[in-house]
């Protein structure tokens, strides 16, 4: 599950991942920086599509890659897209953003 | 089982990061790999290929389903194992 990005701000979160896709992170983790912007973008023009089909792929290929939270995020920007709930989809971006920036990689 | 010696994978996913995870996965564990994000354009390669096996994502502009239909419906084709791949998992999306 997502952590408590209040409590944990500023603190570095490990991902543990195959060493195996190590070529394919930095544009796995690349593309979810063009998905924020891509959302904030969509609400900006009342588009709950996007958000929607951004967060169900996120959905479906965070944890192949490892990061079990992007899943979890993924999950709920699509629901809240389906809901047309504007401040939700904002709120589990922010969180996307905050996890991306602070996540560090460690190849096993 | 496809001239080549490894089995031959057709793999359909709109989403890049998944198509290329898979195609990784599959090609390092032993299989050549034919990848495409265009559900139309995989009956064609389909076709021409003759994969031994079809990975089809769910949810696509071109809906998996339809892929698997038109697949099924082509005397070229039918005869090929279709997977579906798919993070859809309500009761209400099974087949």
């Amino acid at each position: 599950m997502i952590e408590d990005s209040d409590t944990e701000q500023d603190e570095m979160i490990i991902a543990r991942v195959d060493v195996e896709l190590k070529e394919l992170i930095a544009g796995f983790l690349e593309n979810r920086h063009k998905d924020i912007q891509s959302i904030l973008k969509a609400l900006d023009q009342d588009d709950y599509e996007t958000p929607r089909i951004l967060g169900h792929s996120m959905k479906g290929s965070g944890a192949g890659y490892g990061f079990d939270p992007i899943t979890d995020i993924g999950r709920f920007i699509e629901e809240a897209a389906k809901n047309r709930n504007p401040e939700e989809i904002r709120k589990w971006v922010g969180e996307l953003l905050n996890y991306i920036s602070r996540v560090k990689v460690v190849y096993e | 089982m496809n001239s080549s010696s490894k089995p031959l994978m057709l793999c359909i996913d709109d989403d890049e990061d998944t198509l290329n995870l898979i195609e990784l996965l599959l090609s390092n564990g032993g299989y050549n790999m034919i990848t495409t994000d265009d559900g139309d354009k995989a009956i064609e390669i389909a076709i021409k290929s003759k994969p031994d096996l079809i990975l089809v994502d769910v949810m696509m502009p071109v809906n998996g389903y339809d892929v698997c239909h038109r697949l099924r419906s082509n005397n070229e084709t039918a005869h090929i194992p279709i997977i579906f791949t798919t993070t859809l998992s309500t009761r209400f999306t099974h087949i």
